[in-house]
């Protein structure tokens, strides 16, 4: 059994540089694209086929009116529940004993069930290749005991790679740090969807950050969408059938009386 | 152009796959009520059930990224295998549509089957029975279909979709143009035939079809108020998509057939024709609505 590896984002020290992005494009070798300034910093405006990792730009005004600036680091999160994998028809999608979530691009057909069910809109359609792509956590460098691409280049050291033991070592005594200084840190995906392979240490709000509070599988009450078409659907043909045996006795009685 | 995650093929497919299956159903019910007093109903919906959900089929296999690997959501690859549950048999139980497509293959074949048996016991007595005994086999794996389509899309991350009553508007709107596409055949009949009686169920159908659209109406609202809360079915119902909806769903699709219905069925067969046409356009474009609209 290898030992589940994670990442570990400390959003308390990203500064935005985007290095991460550039990495992740260079080592998959992704191509640039073409966008338009929209007024924030945060290009391209959202993940792609082609863009797996982007730090998202959040200004959040303050009471007193101080625009404040955040950034965290978007990207597959590997989540132990990975719904994606669980939705997949083809058996393409696997999540591996070390904790990362991978998308068989060999087998993949393209149904689109994981794009519609990520509860944090990861995975995205290629058009041209036909497949569901998303981050591997650089599965072929970690294979051979290298750090994800995007680890290697943080100047900060707010993205590091590890196992996870070690990495929620590390992040427990960043909370430790950031309580003192008046935050109210959260580790975000230490217990979510079953424990993530990609956790954040937010300094404040999961919501802030665009993340979900407590992040739900969308299939989690799924027999009770079964159930809500089934019974009112039995009920509806009882309807129908109880209506027709009524006009078939009618027209019986009525032809009998003749 | 936008580019849709599931597009126009997969509104099609939930229509369509939901349509087809409710024929079905309607069909088996008439049969089993009725017998040979509905045989019309039955024989004229055991025809025209498996094409649309057959349909369907080639629709999402079109609609995947890569066609040419359907087969990967049907069989295992060799490597896979060393799982020893259902051997060389792709199939996986938290997978929506992976239950869905071996339901829609288990019920294409048992359509088949009931075709052809009601067939026979259009002519032979002896068959009737087995046309009893398929219906009843059927109609489990054709209601499972219905609500397939309807899962498929609100087991999802999408805020519209994910509504709680989804299932239950596809499943009334799937029997609600069940119904109606039963009522277009046998008044078309009726119409290249004016000399025979195969459109005498037509009124009966249509008053039927009131009475489920009723229903269908209740749930519909009752989707909408549940909904409201977010911005996209705000959109949905305020936006050009909401004139579609409002006279293309709600009042040409379900209102008029629902006032023709207690009216005591349309006077002629023509009138039958132009309404039933106008049931089905509706639920397209229910499915089509909420699936794309949904998505902007």
């Amino acid at each position: 059994m290898t030992a589940e590896l994670s990442m570990l984002i400390d959003v308390s020290r990203c500064m935005g540089c985007r290095g991460c992005q550039v990495a992740c494009k260079q080592w998959n070798q992704h191509k640039a694209e073409k966008t338009r300034f929209t007024g924030t910093y945060q290009n391209p405006p959202q993940l792609s086929p082609e863009t797996w990792t982007l730090i998202q730009f959040i200004e959040p005004v303050d009471y007193d009116d101080n625009p404040r600036w955040l950034f965290r680091k978007q990207q597959c999160l590997h989540c132990t529940d990975a719904v994606c994998a669980q939705v997949c028809p083809t058996g393409a999608i696997n999540k591996l004993e070390n904790g990362i979530v991978y998308i068989n691009q060999g087998i993949c057909a393209g149904c689109k069930a994981c794009v519609e069910t990520c509860p944090f809109h990861i995975p995205k359609f290629d058009h041209h290749s036909g497949t569901v792509r998303k981050c591997w956590l650089c599965l072929d460098r970690v294979k051979n005991g290298l750090k994800p691409a995007c680890a290697t280049v943080c100047p900060t050291g707010a993205i590091r790679f590890g196992s996870r033991a070690e990495m929620l070592r590390i992040a427990r005594e960043r909370q430790q740090i950031l309580t003192n200084q008046g935050f109210a840190p959260r580790i975000y995906g230490e217990k979510e969807l079953g424990g993530q392979h990609a956790m954040y240490l937010l300094p404040e709000n999961a919501s802030i950050y665009g993340l979900p509070e407590n992040p739900r599988k969308p299939t989690e009450k799924i027999i009770w969408r079964w159930l809500m078409g089934v019974i009112p659907g039995l009920a509806i043909l009882a309807g129908i059938g109880s209506y027709l045996l009524k006009e078939r006795s009618k027209s019986e009685a009525k032809t009998g009386g003749e | 152009m936008e580019h849709y995650v599931w597009g126009a093929p997969v509104a099609i497919d939930l229509f369509t796959a939901g349509l087809g299956a409710a024929i079905f159903m309607v069909a088996v019910v008439a049969n089993l009520a009725g017998g040979r007093k509905y045989r019309r109903i039955s024989t004229a919906g055991a025809l025209i059930a498996p094409w649309p959900v057959i349909l369907g089929v080639v629709l999402l296999i079109i609609d995947l990224g890569r066609p040419g690997r359907f087969w990967e959501m049907i069989l295992k690859r060799a490597q896979e295998l060393n799982h020893l549950e259902s051997p060389f048999i792709m199939f996986k139980i938290g997978s929506t549509m992976s239950i869905g497509i071996w339901l829609v293959v288990v019920f294409i074949i048992l359509s088949f089957v009931y075709l052809i048996v009601a067939l026979l016991a259009y002519p032979f007595k002896w068959a009737e029975i087995f046309q009893k005994v398929v219906g009843v086999v059927g109609v489990p794996f054709a209601l499972l279909v219905t609500t397939y389509t309807g899962v498929l899309i609100a087991a999802s991350n999408n805020v519209v979709w994910n509504n709680w009553l989804l299932p239950v508007v596809f499943v009334s709107s799937a029997i609600v143009a069940g119904i109606a596409a039963i009522v277009f055949i046998l008044a078309g009949l009726q119409i290249c035939n004016p000399e025979s009686e195969i459109g005498s169920d037509v009124p009966k159908l249509e008053i039927l079809n009131s009475r489920v659209i009723v229903v269908q109406l209740i749930m519909v609202i009752l989707f909408i108020v549940f909904g409201i809360g977010s911005a996209s079915m705000r959109a949905i119902i305020g936006s050009a998509f909401g004139l579609l909806w409002w006279v293309g769903v709600i009042f040409l699709g379900l209102v008029v057939p629902l006032i023709i219905g207690f009216k005591g069925g349309a006077k002629s067969p023509h009138t039958s024709l132009v309404v039933s046409t106008m049931v089905l356009l509706g639920g397209f474009y229910l499915r089509y609505i909420i699936l794309i609209g949904g998505q902007i």
